[in-house]
């Protein structure tokens, strides 16, 4: 359903500054998968997520979804295809906007907007349904402006959004990394939920190893803009947070003897 | 006598209203200093009053006024999204090229709309019409009714699907491209129906005073900020409704100040031609109370 391949980015190009953050990436998604994606801190898990989304137009390779080459279409042209929940709370919700008026803007995504009422009775009625799902209160607070409630909250509402049109992909970045211990926990349970719930294909980057076995079918490491772990099946059942752990490190070994055997 | 000042000054203050819902546009909901204002406001003004001198019907020349101001904020637009120049170069672009073009379309500095030459403007049909009530307050209360009517309509526009995802565009740029809007699309929009207002409110101001002048444009947008600042303070609340309100309200009072201030700042030597250093200030003390208050108040706790 996703198929990337030789997929490069490489930031200020052609200056003493260049930084590839992808690196011939190759990455194919079947329908229902659920990926998870770890990866030390500047790996590129971020990147890779916004050049699928098209945040930015890759250098090098090519992007299909559902066959479709998505590689040089704007990033407002897939959303559509595309469910998103970023990191940071406060980039996926409109704060001066309320509860119902953020929702009524997801729930017109790809849909061509108009010069009517955003939210109408009929929709009102059917955010409260799904917004009682997910068991916070929030049913009660249409109204509210969003730049009122907590990160928690946020985040809940941004996944709902995310979801709210079942795009055919949802990709989660470090979307719990914010929160409390148990906001996290809560939030992370409402995502495997909703996930399992639309059968969505899944993308989730997380820097929690358990998370990244414990959830989804299959993960991918990333070091370096490369993939250098793919597993899935009877390897992933098999493997502990410490053998991921131990992975982590000898594959970060070997990149080092590498680096200095080109130095010589 | 005062209550002529008065009724003057509320006459000047709706006006004003109409050129502060389009600042409140700009400012507020799209979150983009647009300062091509002080173009699209004498534009709405020239564009009225040749079209009157002409012979046309003075409410069918205010909607070309409002026409010509939203292409004027389609160029500014054209230039941000397109052109990829920073909104303030834009404005500042749009509105230098305006000077030109509005003494073009004049064809001279200045234009004349006098009863004496025949011309017919919204104020002399509105004294024609045969009322119980005298035209000093009929004419007060029509600009009040025309204020609260395009106020009720950027309330409705605003929470269309259109009206959404343009407040949202001024709120989160990255949130609403991810969920499919072009915001290139929602700031032109906006940026139109801002300076269709303002020119709507310089084409309505011509017609009152009476003359169009290229020079009329001259620090409308601080004049716009300030109204939209001053009604903040006065209409405390976040929803679009409110915020509209406190636009029309702030445009008000801040017309009245500095309608006292021309008629009573003589006494401590102001001028007429002081009038803009005056607004200057006014924002300044606006812009900075809230610092200068903290500041006060640590030195106090301290
Ligand atoms: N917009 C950008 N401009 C320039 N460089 C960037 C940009 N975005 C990312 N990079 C660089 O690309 C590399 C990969 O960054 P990326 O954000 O994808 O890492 P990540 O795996 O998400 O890391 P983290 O776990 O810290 O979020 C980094 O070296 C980063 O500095
Ligand atoms: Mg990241």
């Amino acid at each position: 359903m996703l198929k990337i391949s030789h997929l490069t980015k490489i930031f200020f190009k052609g200056t003493p500054n260049e930084n590839v953050a992808l690196r011939d990436i190759n990455l194919e998604v079947a329908s229902g998968d659920f990926i998870t994606i770890i990866g030390s801190n500047g790996a590129g898990k971020t990147t890779l997520l916004n050049l699928i989304s098209g945040v930015y137009l890759p250098d090098k390779g090519k992007i299909e979804i559902n066959g479709k080459n998505v590689s040089n279409l704007p990033e407002h042209k897939r959303a559509k295809f595309i469910g998103r929940v970023f990191q940071d709370p406060l980039q996926g919700t409109a704060s001066s906007l309320t509860i119902e008026e953020n929702l009524a803007i997801a729930s017109l995504k790809g849909q061509k907007k108009r010069l009517r009422f955003a939210v109408t009775r009929k929709k009102r009625e059917e955010f409260k349904e799904k917004l009682r799902a997910l068991g916070l209160g929030l049913e009660n607070r249409l109204q509210e402006r969003v730049g009122l409630l907590s990160g928690g909250q946020r985040q809940a509402l941004t996944i709902l959004m995310a979801t709210l049109s079942k795009p055919d992909l949802l990709l989660l970045d470090e979307h719990t990394a914010s929160l409390d211990p148990k906001t996290a926990q809560k939030i992370i349970l409402l995502t495997e939920e909703i996930v399992a719930h639309h059968k969505l294909t899944t993308l989730m980057v997380t820097h929690n190893m358990e998370e990244a076995l414990k959830f989804g079918n299959r993960t991918i490491m990333m070091h370096e803009g490369e993939i250098v772990l793919d597993i899935k099946g009877e390897e992933r059942e098999r493997m502990s947070v410490k053998d991921l752990l131990d992975k982590f490190s000898e594959v970060r070994k070997e990149r080092l003897v590498e680096d200095k055997m080109l130095l010589v | 006598m005062l209550l002529s000042f008065v009724l003057h000054s509320l006459e000047e203050g709706f006006l004003f209203a109409i050129l502060a819902l389009g600042v409140y546009i700009t400012f507020r909901v799209l979150n983009f200093p647009d300062l091509t204002v002080d173009g699209s406001y004498p534009l709405g003004a020239a564009v009225a009053a040749v079209l009157i001198v002409r012979g046309m019907n003075p409410f069918s020349a205010l909607l070309f006024s409002a026409l010509a101001g939203g292409l004027a904020g389609l160029l500014t637009a054209f230039l941000h999204t397109k052109l990829k120049i920073t909104p303030l170069l834009a404005g500042i672009l749009t509105m230098i090229a305006l000077y030109s073009i509005n003494l073009r379309i004049m064809g001279r500095p200045n234009i004349s709309l006098s009863e004496y030459l025949g011309h017919r403007t919204v104020i002399t049909i509105l004294r024609e019409v045969n009322l119980p009530i005298r035209s000093e307050y009929f004419i007060p209360l029509i600009f009040f009714v025309i204020v609260m009517v395009l106020k009720e309509l950027v309330d409705l526009f605003l929470h269309t699907e259109i009206g959404l995802t343009i407040r949202a565009t001024g709120d989160n740029e990255q949130m609403i491209r991810a969920e499919g809007v072009n915001t290139d699309t929602a700031k032109l929009i906006g940026l139109s129906l801002s300076n269709a207002l303002v020119a709507l409110s310089g084409g309505l101001f011509a017609q009152y005073q009476g003359f169009a002048d290229v020079g009329m444009g001259i620090g409308m947008i601080i004049a716009g900020l300030a109204s939209v600042i001053v009604g903040q303070s006065l209409v405390r609340g976040r929803t679009v409704e409110l915020m509209t309100l406190g636009a029309i309200v702030g445009a008000i009072v801040y017309r009245l100040a500095i309608a006292m201030a021309l008629k009573w700042g003589y006494n401590f030597g102001f001028r007429p031609t002081d009038l803009k250093l005056l607004t200057a200030l006014l924002v300044i003390t606006i812009l900075s109370f809230p610092y200068l208050r903290a500041k006060v108040k640590r030195l106090e706790e301290s």
